[in-house]
């Protein structure tokens, strides 16, 4: 069960570099090149020696074949900024920004408005405004991206294989991933320095909608690598960001692309690119959906190849399509510049930005039209898009002024940007926008959330008051909070690659000294939090117990209602303990349960580190008095959890060296088998895929290796590879007749394929033949292993559930180990392979790593540590309190008394509910 | 106060009418609509979401049928755990507290129901169900939402719909008195919104407002009629969906004025070892059910009250090899109500020619939806007008 953290991580997700793999053999990569990437560097000039390891990352960025198109159509065209100077240069731009509008412009461009932001803008002309606004928008998060989101995708693949406690944790692992996933966003969103990049984000969220419960076998990377391909080009080109959605595993899984096949098509993306990303409802016929259906048929991605982007050639319709009056061979692509070509395209994204920027109550067709016009003629350019809304009259006039619902994020995050009073309990925020129909990934179709009066349903409308009220009442998180009694966590040391990598290279633990145990736990209230003790055990007696702690930021059930696990908050709290002897079993009980016929109240954990060992909620035993059907972890009565199985975070262990043209494998699935030959009527065409888990052959390292033998009736008996079964690559070279096609600089083709008969006199002998050396040696021990694979594999899930076929296979197996022997493909003096086992940690079956514990208090701002604490700034003091909160004049108060007002009854006004 | 906050919404209607040609270039901003043209008809509906995806043939056994016994070797129900409806169908033993309602004529089971294009994500699939939408495109609104809308007489009214358990999906819209309550009581303790009365030149703010005092108006009447009434709780049996049942029981008692209610009872997703999940499941669902039966017997609510069950797919035919089922397409489903006219509807799905594993439908479940909305609420034409099937032709009484 050991297992560090540093292992390996392959970096392929950096958005921006996506599109072909890269390794990189440590974490300080992930944490360099992301400091490159802030810092807008060129990322090849990053390469450099990071700890002694050559990290390497190659410039090809995915998005630069979108311009064939664009170029050739632009005869009324401008350039972006000559467009945009036009725009800013009329004559009402010029008037002096007041507190109110510049709280305005803030407020509708990004999430909230904070004091110093408003005083920066105020006396500026409105132009200087907006164009401080676009200049503003970033293409990288400011909060690094969480390990996970970054590594490579979990064995999704291996889950057939998988019993069902692995299972259990797979599962559990990733719907921590996506509250992980809902947290980092909110955090970023509340800290960022760029909140118009974020409103971007959120508005393409919405626009391209993909959610964790639409989506295949919880594959929440999909998801957050997504998110970071949104900022990339959130204020880029609108084409880009359409064909980068068109192939999107995330989109692909969602609108059931991956089913949209030549023989069989589907029709769901392409008709909600139509409807819902370009064009409008009735802007085209049925006709028209199956035509642009057939042109996206084999745009896919692979499982086992990290959820790669593919162009499946065999499932493409390769025949001629006719789309608006034009008739070609047209895929994917050409049917995003076909739609884009559409007049009526950049309309529609322009109407639909006026709704969101400028007016929830009434169109202006004139001022859409000439923001559409703006918007064409730039070709695409989003900040044209944005600059010519933000300067339209429309935009400006008393008439549009709190005319917009606020979504719950506005409500929530924007009070906190707005005000700097960051409540204690702010990781509990994904939890309430859920509660308010805005949940982060979790939108209730395609269409997205309707936004508007749909924010304030009945259903809802009662909830928008509280949650303003409970976050003002809630005591403020403050930079102190370390320590003593059940406080938040500065970080979840060891959990966190930033602190492994400080840990490891000074070999301290960080922060003050002493031992702790970070825990990492949720709630569901009723009548109050869960309380609970942690005790730690020796030879089964209690050594140490702790005082008694109620959760904080839990979920009220009573006002809410039952959460599922995935939209749990996760709270990190450190707990001293002050024994310094051994222990070999950690126990956490949940003391006070308590249900009824309006609520529950459960206490459920993720895990606990200590003493740098992560003890994982899935491996513990739970006893509980519900009679343990449950998952370890999740505590609907009281009990106790108790935990001894751990993972090991020690120090890079030196591994003795590999043995040569020697097979090292982590685990072996069997990810599919036909009846075995000789138990299938078909007798000349079986085969089994079998799955390797964490590979290693002289001095190579991969993820995944998917290899199939087969019987087919051509070849007899062979091994085939697929390169999309591999990650990163199962072979150094593949062999030119492997390919099945020629390879598009933009399309990643995974489906090269070679055979190895075990017999040498057929077809395809000759992919073996032009195999490197290492390749055939690789191959070589593939073929000796086989056996062995099967013995493997026969503990598994499918081998389970089908004995009769492992059997067949098994028995298949021995009758070939004479000729396995004398072939002249397996002559190689292969060694037997090693089998060593993942650890539990690996595999998917942990969130690898959390991210940064730390508080996002708001940029540029000092934290309110009480209301009290909130003023004007002095040179604007004789300002109107209400102008820098509300939209327009409050209700419910008077406003004669400017230095008296309290804030939190403005907060409470009907009218910051509006922006 | 009723009256008071539904003038106000009337007069809000006629405002917006009148600035209509101007701001109804887009929706989602429409008052909530209280006035309409369809008669109310002093019914309400019931919805029960079975979540997860309830196993059809383990719960309407077609008992005659020997293709049964080789689809579910192992699961299979046997016959002394069948409890016997026609000479060709049974019901699962676990629901035999639903038998007195059978006997009674206040059941009925309609067989096969799905749609074409079947979806077998259950996030899809579930929302295509509470849209009316089909396997090419979801819909956007609940199914019946826009028709109860607009059925609401000039009567005094709670709520369109109140949701005591799951998700909103088939109450989205964006008008209407569509609640979430978690409790019976729950409004008893809220605090009312008690705004001052405002006639702002902003329409977005006198929406909110509106809005803020119907809701207000509606908390109140609600936990007034709680205040009143002899017993806020009904002790139903069947664990969680008991309770969810047992806060309707007692809305209805006190009279609460809403037409459709909603409950879920969830865990139905049973892929492994589904035998004694999917009996307690059942079990827990009937019990419940037959328990809110009696005591809206006893409240005299019977009549007007119709229980419709919905899931977001059947089980696959086959068993798997963990002893369980996986995600399928076509499933029966209950009415049951007093005015329900009892037995079996519609036709079994052909156990002997399943498609890849899977039974067909045999009829567009957007086919009961049209009954429930144009045959129980009297809504003609409604949105499913156009799936009007005659094999459910009688099944309502009157």
């Amino acid at each position: 069960m050991h297992y560090h953290i540093a292992n390996r991580l392959n970096l392929r997700a950096l958005p921006g570099l996506y599109g072909r793999q890269r390794l990189c053999l440590l974490m300080g990569c992930v944490l360099f090149l992301w400091a490159c990437a802030l810092a807008s560097a060129p990322v090849a000039a990053c390469s450099t020696n990071v700890a002694g390891l050559k990290c390497s990352a190659d410039n090809s960025v995915a998005s630069a074949p979108a311009k064939k198109a664009s170029a050739k159509k632009n005869s009324r065209a401008g350039s972006p900024e000559t467009i945009l100077s036009d725009l800013l240069s009329r004559p009402h731009m010029a008037a002096a920004v007041t507190v109110a509008d510049a709280r305005h412009l803030l407020e509708r461009a990004g999430i909230g408005a904070a004091r110093h932001e408003i005083t920066m803008l105020v006396g500026k002309t409105r132009a200087e405004a907006v164009q401080q606004i676009l200049s503003g928008y970033k293409t990288r998060s400011q909060n690094m991206p969480e390990g996970w989101m970054l590594a490579t995708a979990p064995p999704h693949w291996a889950n057939g294989d998988m019993l069902n406690s692995e299972r259990n944790a797979f599962e559990m692992a990733r719907d921590a991933e996506i509250g992980a996933l809902r947290t980092w966003w909110i955090k970023e969103m509340i800290s960022t320095s760029s909140p118009q990049t974020e409103r971007l984000v959120l508005f393409w969220h919405n626009h391209f909608v993909s959610t964790y419960d639409g989506i295949d076998n919880s594959a929440v990377i999909m998801l957050a690598r997504q998110n970071m391909k949104l900022r990339e080009l959130a204020a880029g080109n609108f084409r880009d960001l359409v064909k980068m959605i068109v192939k999107d595993p995330a989109m692909l899984d969602y609108l059931d692309n991956v089913r949209n096949r030549k023989e069989s098509p589907n029709e769901n993306l392409a008709r909600e690119l139509m409807e819902l990303f370009t064009l409008g409802e009735g802007q085209y016929d049925e006709k028209t959906v199956k035509e642009a259906a057939r042109a996206l048929t084999g745009f896919r991605f692979e499982q086992a190849h990290d959820f790669t982007f593919t162009f499946n050639d065999w499932s493409h319709d390769k025949g001629r399509k006719k789309l608006f009056g034009r008739t070609g061979r047209f895929d994917g692509d050409d049917l995003v510049d076909i739609l884009l070509d559409q007049p009526v395209a950049a309309e529609f994204i322009a109407g639909k930005f006026w709704r969101y920027f400028v007016s929830g109550i009434e169109d202006n067709p004139e001022q859409i039209t000439a923001i559409a016009d703006a918007f064409r003629a730039s070709d695409y350019d989003i900040k044209v898009l944005m600059g010519a809304t933000l300067s339209s009259e429309g935009f400006w006039s008393d008439r549009n002024r709190a005319t917009l619902f606020k979504s719950p994020i506005d409500l929530l995050v924007g009070t906190i940007r707005s005000t700097g009073y960051l409540p204690k309990n702010w990781n509990s925020i994904p939890a309430t926008t859920r509660n308010l129909g805005q949940q982060l990934f979790g939108q209730p179709n395609v269409a997205g959330w309707p936004g508007g009066a749909s924010w304030v349903t009945p259903a809802h409308l009662l909830n928008r008051w509280q949650a303003v009220e409970v976050m003002t009442k809630i005591q403020p998180a403050t930079p102190m909070m370390m320590l003593a009694n059940n406080n938040m966590a500065n970080s979840m040391a060891g959990n966190n690659m930033a602190n492994n990598m400080a840990n490891n290279m000074d070999g301290s633990m960080d922060m003050a000294a002493g031992r702790y145990a970070d825990i990492s736990l949720a709630a569901e209230n009723y009548n109050g939090p869960p309380r609970w003790s942690l005790t730690l055990f020796k030879d089964k007696k209690p050594v140490w117990t702790s005082d008694i702690y109620a959760v904080e930021g839990g979920h009220d059930t009573v006002l809410f209602g039952r959460l599922d696990q995935a939209d749990m908050s996760w709270d990190q709290v450190r707990l001293p303990i002050d024994y310094d002897g051994p222990f070999d079993s950690i126990s956490l009980r949940f003391l006070n349960d308590a249900a009824g016929t309006d609520g529950d109240r459960n206490l459920f954990i993720n895990g606990v580190r200590l003493d740098g060992d992560l003890y994982p909620a899935s491996l513990g035993k739970q006893r509980t008095n519900c009679g343990g059907n449950e998952r370890p972890g999740a505590m609907f009565c009281a009990g106790a959890l108790i935990l001894s199985e751990k993972i090991t975070q020690a120090a890079p262990e030196l591994r003795p060296a590999d043995k040569d043209d020697t097979l090292y494998i982590g685990k072996v699935r069997m990810k599919h088998m036909t009846e075995a030959p000789g138990q299938a009527s078909d007798r000349n065409n079986v085969d089994m895929d079998i799955g390797l888990q964490s590979v290693r052959f002289n001095g190579r390292e991969m993820d995944n290796v998917i290899v199939r033998y087969a019987k087919r009736k051509n070849e007899g008996v062979t091994l085939e590879l697929r390169a999309s079964d591999c990650y990163p690559a199962c072979l150094t070279r593949w062999p030119s007749t492997a390919w099945g096609q020629e390879s598009r600089a933009d399309y990643v083709n995974l489906d090269l394929r070679i055979v190895v008969p075990l017999n040498g006199e057929l077809r395809h002998n000759d992919h073996y033949t032009r195999l490197t050396p290492e390749d055939r040696k690789f191959v070589a021990a593939l073929w000796v292993a086989m056996p062995e694979f099967l013995k493997r594999a026969s503990k598994g899930r499918q081998a389970r559930e089908n004995p009769k076929r492992m059997q067949g296979w098994e028995d298949w197996a021995d009758s070939l180990s004479g000729r396995l022997a004398k072939s002249k493909f397996v002559r190689t003096n292969a060694n037997p392979p090693v089998f060593e086992g993942l650890g539990k940690s690996a595999g998917g079956m942990m969130m690898m790593s959390g991210g940064d514990q730390g508080l996002p208090f708001p940029a540029g701002q000092t934290p309110l540590s009480g209301w009290d604490e909130y003023h004007l700034p002095e040179a604007l003091s004789d300002t109107a309190l209400a102008d820098w909160l509300l939209a327009t004049q409050p209700t419910q108060i008077s406003i004669d008394d400017n230095q008296d007002m309290d804030i939190t009854m403005l907060l409470s006004d009907p009218v910051f509910q509006l922006k | 106060m009723d009256n008071s906050c539904l003038e106000l919404n009337r007069r809000r209607l006629l405002k917006a009418g009148s600035a209509g040609l101007l701001t109804s270039l887009f929706l989602p901003l429409v008052p909530i609509r209280l006035a309409a043209a369809a008669q109310r008809t002093g019914r309400r509906l019931i919805l029960i979401e079975l979540s997860g995806a309830n196993d059809g043939l383990n719960t309407i056994i077609p008992a005659s049928d020997p293709r049964y016994k080789e689809l579910r070797p192992t699961i299979g129900i046997e016959k002394r755990e069948r409890a016997s409806l026609t000479a060709d169908f049974a019901l699962n033993q676990a629901m035999r507290s639903m038998m007195s309602g059978w006997d009674r004529g206040e059941m009925a089971v309609i067989h096969g129901l799905g749609y074409p294009g079947a979806n077998r994500s259950h996030f899809k699939s579930i929302a295509i169900w509470e849209t009316g939408g089909d396997g090419n495109r979801a819909g956007r609104q609940g199914w019946l939402t826009e028709d109860i809308e607009g059925l609401i007489g000039a009567d005094r009214i709670d709520a369109h719909g109140i949701s005591l358990g799951g998700g909103m999906g088939v109450f989205t819209s964006p008008s209407g008195m569509w609640m979430t309550m978690t409790s019976a009581k729950q409004f008893q303790n809220a605090d009312p919104l008690k705004l001052a009365s405002n006639a702002s030149e902003n329409e977005a703010l006198s929406l909110l407002m509106d809005r803020a005092h119907t809701l207000d108006g509606a908390m109140q009447s609600v936990s007034a009629k709680m205040r009143r009434t002899r017993s806020s709780d009904y002790r139903i049996n069947g664990g969680e969906i008991g309770a969810q049942l047992g806060h309707i029981a007692a809305l209805i008692d006190a009279g609460v004025d809403t037409p459709v209610f909603k409950a879920q009872i969830s865990g139905f997703d049973t892929h492994e070892n589904q035998t004694w999940r999917h009996r307690r499941l059942l079990e827990d669902l009937s019990e419940s059910m037959s328990g809110l039966r009696r005591a809206l017997k006893r409240m005299d609510q019977w009549d007007n009250t119709l229980i419709m069950t919905y899931s977001e797919f059947g089980r696959r035919a086959y068993e798997n090899e963990s002893r369980g089922t996986d995600h399928g397409t076509a499933a029966p489903h209950f009415l049951m109500g007093g005015a329900v006219a009892g037995g079996l509807y519609g036709q079994h799905p052909d156990l002997n020619k399943l498609q890849d594993g899977d039974m067909e439908f045999t009829m567009d479940y957007r086919a009961l939806y049209q009954a429930v909305l144009g045959d129980w609420f009297a809504i003609q034409p409604n949105r499913f007008s156009g799936y009007k099937d005659d094999k459910l032709a009688g099944i309502f009484t009157s």
